[in-house]
This record gives structure tokens, C-alpha cells and sequence, in this order.
């Protein structure tokens, strides 16, 4: 479905070329999720913005990427935007600069809804609903009506969710959603995450500095380091057998020896 | 007897918090005892007090009530100028981001030779030498006391966050997620430096965080805090390895690890069990 080939960019910054991708390659099949695992600085975040064509401007791009047969990189005016709306959806760390600060977030969700998608303003305010139930939030009213100030981070990353769903994107691409969330925050926007792009079968590309966190999420993962992957595979052979110096370093800095096999209360 | 470095009893703060909120209790009579040489972790998420000990223990905020006493002397609340530079020979706190606590237009030279101005006789001479001294220290080269912060990477600016706290000589230091923000592989070897320097220098730590990880790394004993209380300490390995309280079992089964997969059952049965405490 999408077919990343070849990919290099570089970006101007003060008249200087700064190279930030090398020959990038990646795949993503339909329904299937896919994690990209580096460092600041390792392009996996530039890696995802290209796919949306929004790399900071005047980036030179080569190479291809192809969604669905059509190549992206060609992509201008109402076909990108139709890509962008209908297609592709994006989520990011920080939910506070999608969300308008001063729209209750029901609003935030009928607006896409009616803008991007044109549904009707009545049926865009019975889905905000069904979204909000389906990214797990159990007082639906109220967060509809609460404005982005009024609710905590992990909340408010849900409702981005909802809103980056309301289309049913083949794809979802997600920039580090739950690097800003508390550690428990992030495990359930996690598990919702999960769950939802499961049921509806949705492709994810998921860009992560956790390993662990990608592979508990993704079937396959690729490990990028300075703009180059530096190795791909599944989250098990990475762990186990990791083949390039890079990948064992990253999985040496953070020993797993936490002796912790869950809760006997919890399941009970 | 000597007494411990950091001993807090029944620490207790209030934040006045927003007209919704209604007041915050950040501290609920907090006890906490840090021997000599050991480093302490105090976990927590936001909004679980940990920050406001850390701040209470060096001074930058005063408790309601309760008291802290760091290597025998009682930390009280407004303090003279001489009681705060004796304050801070003895106890420095590293922050998160070193970038904010780094003048951006000098040479981080002038960081390191401020502290020593302050905290000893020394002339400009053997002040200079001192510095190249603690840039080694901390494993960076001396050409790099001329840098602006600008210029150093994120690892290199924490390390010269590290060498001004010993320009103090402190037999204390309070770390406040002071590797949050940097790659894992930066974490790695700082958390390599600081236990190295620990043990050489028989420092004491405090060290705040949120990440179990680090705890593990790092920390002889933990405490782990939720809404201003501790929940549960002791020995790290045992925490960790055997959490009796249902908040740090919580803790540990979101903290990400190999063949882990977040589960949103398990997540709410340990949360409305622990809140229930």
C-alpha cells in the first residue's frame, strides 16, 4: 500500500544543505503496523512528514513514495489534499497544537468531519460521540463540551485519535502520540490505540525512540540512525538476534531486567 | 552518630491551585531518610509531589509544615544569603534541562567558575586549573569549556550541569530527572557517570523520576509517590521485583519491556484498586 523506495532529503537551513535522509526504504501493506525506532536526529520524524509532503520548505526530496500505486511526491492541489483528508491521518506528540484552544474539542471533532469529509453538521455530531466511546471515554457529554485547557494531556491525545479516525484512513501515521503522557497515560492510549486501528483495519506507521514500545504495537519494525535504516525485522528477531551494533546498543541502554510477570490481582 | 544526609519528617505543602482545582496537598506529611553514599529514586507520575520534595530538600521552596534536615542542619524556610551559600556547599541540585540553567550567551567555563568564586578562595589561576579538573571529572575534554552551551550536545550540556554541582563540592546532590531528556544511549552513560562519580566521591543522591528504568539503573532504595504520599519503598530490587502496593504494580505493568503488550483490562482493574487505597 505504501512503498517508501529510495528516499533522501535534504533541508536548507541558513543557505546551508543539511542531508537529513539517506536512501530510505519502507514498506507498509494494508492493515498492517509498522514501527520506525531511532534517536534525535535519526530522520524517523522527517521520514513521516514526507509522506504528508509537509517537510519544512525548501527540502529537497528524491527517490519515490507510492501510496495506493499513486506517487506522493507528484501529488499537488486537490489530489494531495484528498490524500491528507481521506487517505492518510496523522496524530503527533502534542495534541495541543492540533486542537484550537478556543472550540470546545466536540466542535474540533464535527468541524473535520464536516469540512474535510462533508457529512452533514447533525450526523458529525452523533459520530464525535461514537468516536469518543470507541477511544475509550466513558463520560462522552462532558468532554465534548470541555474546552482543550479543561482536560489532561491523555485525554486530550484520545480525542486527536478520534479525530484522526473520524475518516477511516487507510493509514494513520503517528509521531511519538505518548512521549508527553505519564507512563500509565501512555500504556492505555496505547492499548486504545491498538484496539482501535485493529477493528478497523487500519495501517499504522508508528515513529517511537522505545523499542519496546514499538514492538509491543507493530509486526515489523525498522531502526534508523543518522537518516539511514539501519536495520528492519520483526520485533522478536530484533530483540533476540539483533544484526546491526546500533540495535544492540539501543537495547543495551535499556537493561529489561525488571523482574515484573503482571499482577496476580489484576487478572484474577 | 553522625546523621544521615537528608532526613524529612512530616513534610507537608499546600498550593493554593486554580479557582476549579481547589487547593493542591503536593506534600501529605512525607517521611524520607537518604544515608550516606546511597542514592535514593523518588518515583512518581506528575502531579505526585516528587518535584516539590526535591524543590523543599534544596531550599527553592518552603513546606507548611514538617522539616528537612540535610547533613544534620535544619533546612528552614527563608534563609540569609550566608545560610543559603552554606546550603549550597553542601547540597546542588542537576535539572532536567540543563539548557534552561546554562547562560546561552557565555561560555560554559563561566558557569563552572562562578560556583568556584563563590564557594572558594581560590584566584583565577588555580580556578581555571580546577575547572579543567572537573571537565575531566566528567569525562569532557577541556577544549570544550569554551564552547556555548549551543554548541554542545544535549549529553555534553548535562555533563556541565554536572561538573558545576561539584564545583560546589557537596556531599549531596539532588537530581531531578536530570536524563528525562536525553536518548537512551546519552541516559546510558550519564547514569554510568554519576554512579562512577558517587562512589568515588562518596556523594549522596536523590534522585527524582518518573521512569522505572532509571530507577533500576541507578537507585539502592526507591520510594514511590502518588498524590503527595509515599505508596511503597524500600531496597530497588525488591520493589521492583516483588511491588506490593497495587499503585506500583500499576507502574510496572505500563512500563514498556520486551514481549510486553499494554492491556487496558490489567490497567484499570490495578488503577481503581490502588485508588481505592
Amino acid at each position: 500500500m505504501l512503498r517508501i523506495e529510495n528516499l533522501s532529503l535534504t533541508i536548507r537551513a541558513q543557505r546551508e544543505e543539511i542531508p537529513v535522509l539517506h536512501s530510505v526504504n519502507l514498506t507498509v501493506d494494508r492493515g498492517e503496523s509498522v514501527g520506525i525506532v531511532g534517536e534525535s536526529g535519526s530522520g524517523k520524524s522527517m521520514t513521516l512528514r514526507s509522506i504528508l509532503r509537509i517537510e519544512p520548505d525548501g527540502s529537497t526530496v528524491t527517490g519515490r513514495i507510492t501510496f495506493d500505486g499513486t506517487n506522493v511526491l507528484e501529488l499537488k492541489g486537490e489530489p494531495l489534499r484528498r490524500l491528507r483528508s481521506h487517505e492518510i491521518a496523522m496524530i503527533a506528540q502534542n495534541p495541543h497544537a492540533v486542537l484550537n484552544p478556543v472550540l470546545a474539542v466536540g466542535r474540533y471533532l464535527v468541524e473535520g468531519m464536516h469540512d474535510a469529509q462533508g457529512m452533514p453538521a447533525r450526523a458529525a455530531k452523533l459520530r464525535a460521540g461514537e468516536l469518543l466511546e470507541q477511544v475509550g471515554i466513558d463520560d462522552v457529554d462532558r468532554v465534548l463540551r470541555s474546552y482543550p485547557h479543561q482536560l489532561s494531556g491523555g485525554m486530550l491525545q484520545r480525542v486527536v485519535i478520534a479525530g484522526a479516525i473520524a475518516g477511516n484512513p487507510k493509514l494513520l501515521l503517528a509521531d511519538e502520540p505518548t512521549t508527553a503522557l505519564d507512563v500509565t497515560t501512555q500504556a492505555e492510549v496505547m492499548a486504545i490505540l491498538d484496539e482501535c486501528r485493529r477493528e478497523l483495519g487500519m495501517a499504522m506507521l508508528f515513529v517511537t525512540h522505545d523499542l519496546d514500545l514499538a514492538a509491543a504495537v507493530c509486526d515489523r519494525i525498522s531502526v534508523m540512525k543518522d537518516g539511514v535504516v539501519v536495520e528492519d525485522g520483526v520485533p522478536d528477531q530484533l530483540r533476540d538476534n539483533p544484526r546491526h551494533p546500533y540495535t544492540r546498543e539501543l537495547m543495551a541502554s535499556r537493561p529489561a531486567s525488571i523482574a515484573w510477570h503482571g499482577s496476580k490481582g489484576a487478572t484474577s | 552518630m553522625m546523621s544521615s544526609p537528608i532526613v524529612v519528617e512530616r513534610l507537608t505543602k499546600t498550593f493554593r491551585g486554580t479557582r476549579s482545582s481547589g487547593p493542591v496537598l503536593a506534600l501529605d506529611a512525607v517521611n524520607l531518610i537518604v544515608e550516606k553514599g546511597t542514592c535514593m529514586a523518588v518515583v512518581g507520575e506528575s502531579g505526585s509531589g516528587k518535584t516539590t520534595l526535591a524543590r523543599i530538600i534544596v531550599g527553592l521552596e518552603t513546606a507548611d509544615s514538617g522539616t528537612v534536615a540535610v547533613e544534620g542542619r535544619l533546612v528552614s524556610g527563608r534563609a540569609t544569603r550566608r545560610e543559603r551559600q552554606r546550603r549550597s556547599s553542601q547540597i546542588q541540585m542537576v535539572f532536567q534541562d540543563p539548557q534552561s540553567s546554562l547562560n546561552r550567551r557565555l561560555p560554559v567555563r563561566v558557569a563552572i567558575d562562578e560556583v568556584l568564586r563563590i564557594h572558594s578562595t581560590l584566584g583565577a589561576g588555580p580556578r581555571a586549573e580546577r575547572c579543567t579538573e572537573l571537565f575531566e571529572q566528567v569525562g569532557l575534554d577541556a577544549r570544550h569549556l569554551d564552547a556555548l552551551p549551543s554548541e554542545l550536545s544535549g549529553g555534553q550540556r548535562q555533563r556541565v550541569a554536572i561538573a558545576r554541582a561539584l564545583a560546589a563540592s557537596p556531599s549531596v546532590i539532588v537530581l531531578d530527572e536530570s536524563v528525562a531528556a536525553l536518548d537512551v544511549t546519552v541516559q546510558a552513560q550519564i547514569l554510568d557517570l554519576l554512579t562512577r562519580l558517587r562512589q568515588n566521591q562518596g556523594l549522596t543522591y536523590l534522585f527524582i523520576t518518573h521512569d522505572l528504568t532509571v530507577v533500576q539503573q541507578i537507585a539502592d532504595n526507591v520510594v514511590v509517590m502518588r498524590k503527595g504520599a509515599i505508596v511503597e519503598r524500600g531496597l530497588t530490587a525488591e520493589v521492583l521485583g516483588a511491588p506490593q502496593h497495587p499503585y506500583t504494580q500499576l507502574l510496572l505493568e505500563c512500563a514498556p519491556r520486551p514481549g510486553w503488550k499494554p492491556q487496558r483490562g490489567v490497567i484499570r482493574a490495578l488503577r481503581d484498586e490502588s485508588e481505592k487505597l
